[in-house]
C-alpha cells in the first residue's frame, strides 16, 4: 500500500505583520506556492520512474499560513519546514511555540528545517546559529528552492523504501547517524564549501543527487540507481548495529549490547545458518528473529534486501554481522 | 446610498461542477479558494469589504488601486492551487447587508441581502464572461489605463451559442488585465524559471480540462491569448537558414511550444485558430522582423497548424478581427494571399 505522507511549509500568519510587511511577503507567498507545486509534481515524477521498483511512501508539500490550529490533529506530525526569514526580514520568532514543542519532543517530528529566503544569494547555504532549535537553516534564493524541498521529501521516500521503522525515537537516531554518513560521504561538498558540519544536525540526503536531476531530467533513471546503492551503503555502513561472532558462533566480549539485544541476537543465530568468514545483514523485524530477514552481503545484498520486504517493519533493528574463522 | 465613487467586482471559481465529481476535491479547492481570500483580504482593509459565498466572491473598494491589486494577486496566488476564476469589474457599489449572524441574534437565517441593483449588473456581466481572467467594464477602462503599473490587453473569450441545433463558438473581444508580470520579482535568477513553473501549471489544468471536454477547455482561450499578449518580441528574430526563431524571451518560446505540442496533441481545442492567429499577431509586432521575415512566418505557420489551414484557406474573408490589432489582419491575408498564389503558380510553371 503506498502511503502518502504531508509536508507542512509554514509561513508567518500574515495579521502578526506589520502592514509594509504583508505586501512585501504577499508576492513571496504566490511564488512559493508555485514552487511548491512544481515541486510535488517532481516528487511525483521521481518515484514514478521505473528505476523505483516500488513506491511505498509518496510525499507531498503544502504550504499553510501559521495558525494556531497548526497544533491540531494531525498537522503538528507533519510540520517540518518553516520560512524563517525573506531578504531582510527574519521571522524566527512566529515559531517559537513549533520550536518549543519540538525541543520536548511533542511534535512527533525527527527534524525541523528554517528557510530563508534570500533573492540575492548565488548559492545555498546550509548553517545553524548557535542558538537556533531548528537543525537547519537553509538560506537560498528562489531559484533553488525546489531543489531543496524534492530532496527533503525524498529523503522521507528512500527511508520508507527501505522499510526502515515508523517509530519516532527511530527516526530521530537514524537522522543523527544520516547526519555522520552525510559528513563522511564524498559528495559533501555539494552542500557548499565552509560547511559547519559540527553545528548542522540535519541535510537532505539526496540532496546532490536531486541537483543532478535538475541539471539533466535525462538522467533521472541513473541518478535513482545512485540514490539508492549510495542509501544502502549508508544503511549498511552506519546504521546497523555490527555484531562480531567467534568460530564457535558465539558473541565476541566485551558485549556493548543490552540484555534485550542479546537475547535476540542468540536467538537469531541459533536458528539461522550463518557460514564462517561471511559477513550478514539482518532486519530483525518486530523483534522476532523468525521473522528476521538475513541477507549475504554479496553485490546482490541490496535487491535481495527490497525483493524480501513486503511490508513495511515496525521497530526493526538492523544488523551487521561479521562470523570469524 | 453614498454617491462616493466606488468600484465592485464579482468573481467565481472556475470547474467547481466538475469537482463535485470528488468530494473531497471540492472541498478542498473551496477551502484553498476562501483562505487565499482571507490571505489577501488586508489588501482592501482600509478600502473596502469582501464577501465570500461558497464559490462566489463579491468585492467592493473605494480604491481602484487596491482593487487592481487584490484581483491580480488573487489570479496569481490561486495558481499554485491550480484554480482559476472568471471576474468581472466595473464601477458602482454592492449595496448589502447582513442578516443574522451575530452573537445576540436569535434569528435562524444568515446571509446578506443586496440593496442596490448595481449587483445585479455586474453579476450579468460576469456571467456574460464565459473565460479565465478578469473582464473590465468600458466604464472603468479609461481609469485602469491611466495607471502606468498596469497593462491592459485586448484578449478574447467563446461564447456557446446555439442555433437552428447546431453550437455554435464565437469569438468575444474584451478587455483584461495583462497576466504578466504576475508579482514584483526581486529574484533576477528565478525570473525565467517562474515563467516556466506558472505556464506548466496553466498547460496542466489546460490539458485536464480539455481530456474532460472541449468545453472546459475553452473557457481557457481567453488566459492563453491574455499570456501571449505579454510575450516581450522585442528582440525576437528569425533564422530563415533553420526556419526557426532566435532571441525569444522565455515565455515566447514556451507559448511557442505549446502552440506545437497542442497541434499535435490537442485536438477539436475550441479556438485554438484565434490563438495562432494572436500568436502571429504579436511576433508582427516584433521590430526586428521585415516583411520578408512575416510572410515566411506565416507561411510556416499556414502549412504547421492544420486548424489554419483548413479554415481559412479558402476563406480569407472569413478571418477574424478579434486576435488582431492594427493593420496585422490586413498583412496576414495578404501573406496568406501571396503565398498560396505562389504556391498555386508554382505548380503549373516549372523550370
Amino acid at each position: 500500500m503506498v502511503e502518502t505522507r504531508k509536508t507542512l511549509f509554514l509561513y508567518p500568519k500574515l495579521g502578526e505583520l506589520s502592514q509594509d510587511k504583508q505586501i512585501e511577503i504577499l508576492d513571496l507567498i504566490i511564488q512559493l506556492k508555485t514552487i511548491v507545486n512544481i515541486s510535488n509534481e517532481k516528487i511525483a515524477k521521481i518515484l514514478r520512474d521505473s528505476s523505483f521498483s516500488y513506491t511505498r511512501c509518496l510525499p507531498s508539500v503544502t504550504i499553510e499560513e501559521l495558525c494556531s490550529e497548526i497544533f491540531k490533529n494531525e498537522n503538528a506530525e507533519r510540520i517540518r519546514v518553516c520560512v524563517i526569514g525573506y531578504n531582510e526580514s527574519n521571522y524566527t520568532e512566529f515559531y517559537t511555540d513549533i520550536c518549543n514543542k519540538y525541543m520536548q519532543n511533542k511534535l512527533n517530528i525527527s527534524h525541523l528545517v528554517g528557510i530563508k529566503i534570500n533573492t540575492n544569494t548565488e548559492t545555498v547555504k546550509f548553517y545553524k546559529n548557535g542558538d537556533s532549535q531548528f537543525d537547519v537553516i537553509i538560506e537560498t534564493g528562489l531559484s533553488d528552492l525546489e531543489n531543496i524541498l524534492v530532496s527533503i521529501m525524498l529523503d522521507i521516500s528512500i527511508y520508507h523504501y527501505f522499510a526502515l521503522s515508523n517509530d519516532i525515537q527511530y527516526r530521530r537516531t537514524f537522522s543523527e547517524l544520516k547526519m555522520k554518513g552525510i559528513k563522511e560521504a564524498p559528495y559533501i561538498n555539494e552542500y557548499g564549501e565552509n560547511i559547519d558540519l559540527k553545528t548542522i544536525k540535519y541535510l537532505p540526503f539526496t540532496y546532490p543527487f536531486v541537483k543532478k536531476i535538475a541539471n539533466n531530467s535525462e538522467a533521472i533513471s541513473e541518478v535513482i540507481n545512485d540514490i539508492v546503492n549510495n542509501y544502502f551503503d549508508f544503511i549498511k555502513r552506519y546504521v546497523c548495529i555490527s555484531v562480531c561472532l567467534n568460530k564457535y558462533k558465539e558473541l565476541e566480549t566485551p558485549y556493548a549490547y543490552t540484555d534485550d539485544i542479546k537475547d535476540q541476537l542468540n536467538l537469531l543465530i541459533e536458528n539461522s545458518n550463518f557460514k564462517k568468514g561471511n559477513m550478514y545483514y539482518v532486519v530483525n523485524n518486530n523483534n522476532d528473529p523468525q521473522k528476521s530477514i538475513i541477507i549475504n552481503d554479496d553485490s546482490n545484498a541490496k535487491i535481495t534486501w527490497l525483493a524480501k520486504i513486503n511490508s513495511p517493519l515496525n521497530n526493526c533493528t538492523l544488523y551487521h554481522i561479521k562470523i570469524g574463522e | 446610498m453614498s454617491s462616493a465613487k466606488q468600484y465592485i467586482a464579482y468573481l467565481d471559481l472556475l470547474g467547481t461542477k466538475g469537482f463535485c465529481e470528488q468530494e473531497d476535491l471540492y472541498y478542498k479547492n473551496i477551502k484553498k479558494f476562501s483562505r487565499s481570500i482571507e490571505t489577501l483580504a488586508p489588501l482592501l482593509a482600509s478600502t473596502g469589504r469582501i464577501g465570500i459565498f461558497s464559490d462566489c466572491v463579491y468585492i467592493e473598494s473605494s480604491q481602484l488601486d487596491n482593487m487592481l491589486l487584490f484581483l491580480t494577486k488573487l489570479r496569481a496566488m490561486l495558481i499554485g492551487d491550480e484554480l482559476f476564476f472568471n471576474a468581472a469589474l466595473s464601477k458602482g457599489q454592492l449595496g448589502v447587508e447582513s442578516i443574522g449572524y451575530t452573537p445576540d441574534d436569535n434569528s435562524n437565517l444568515f446571509g446578506v441581502r443586496f440593496t442596490n441593483k448595481e449587483i445585479a449588473s455586474i453579476y450579468c456581466k460576469q456571467t456574460k464572461f464565459r473565460g479565465v481572467g478578469i473582464w473590465i467594464d468600458q466604464n472603468v477602462l479609461s481609469e485602469i489605463n491611466s495607471r502606468k503599473n498596469i497593462k491592459i490587453v485586448k484578449s478574447l473569450f467563446y461564447n456557446k451559442e446555439i442555433k437552428n441545433d447546431i453550437v455554435h463558438y464565437t469569438p468575444k473581444p474584451y478587455n483584461d488585465i495583462a497576466f504578466f508580470p504576475t508579482n514584483n520579482n526581486s529574484d533576477e535568477k528565478y525570473k525565467e524559471q517562474e515563467i516556466k513553473n506558472i505556464l506548466s501549471i496553466i498547460f496542466k489544468t489546460i490539458y485536464t480540462s480539455h481530456c474532460k471536454s472541449s468545453q472546459y477547455s475553452v473557457y481557457y482561450i481567453s488566459l492563453l491569448i491574455n499570456i501571449i499578449r505579454c510575450c516581450n518580441v522585442e528582440k525576437l528574430t528569425w533564422n530563415k537558414t533553420n526556419e526557426y526563431f532566435e532571441n525569444m524571451s522565455k515565455e515566447f518560446e514556451v507559448m511557442y511550444s505549446f502552440l506545437i505540442e497542442c497541434n499535435t496533441n490537442l485536438n477539436n481545442f475550441i479556438g485554438f485558430d484565434s490563438i495562432c492567429l494572436t500568436f502571429l499577431d504579436t511576433i508582427y509586432k516584433s521590430p526586428k522582423l521585415t516583411c520578408y521575415d512575416k510572410a515566411a512566418i506565416t507561411e510556416l505557420f499556414i502549412n504547421k497548424f492544420s486548424c489554419l489551414k483548413e479554415k481559412y484557406k479558402y476563406s480569407l474573408e472569413t478571418v477574424p478581427k478579434e486576435p488582431f490589432t492594427e493593420n496585422n489582419r490586413r498583412d496576414f491575408i495578404n501573406y496568406c494571399n501571396n503565398d498560396m498564389a505562389r504556391q498555386f503558380v508554382d505548380k503549373i510553371i516549372t523550370d
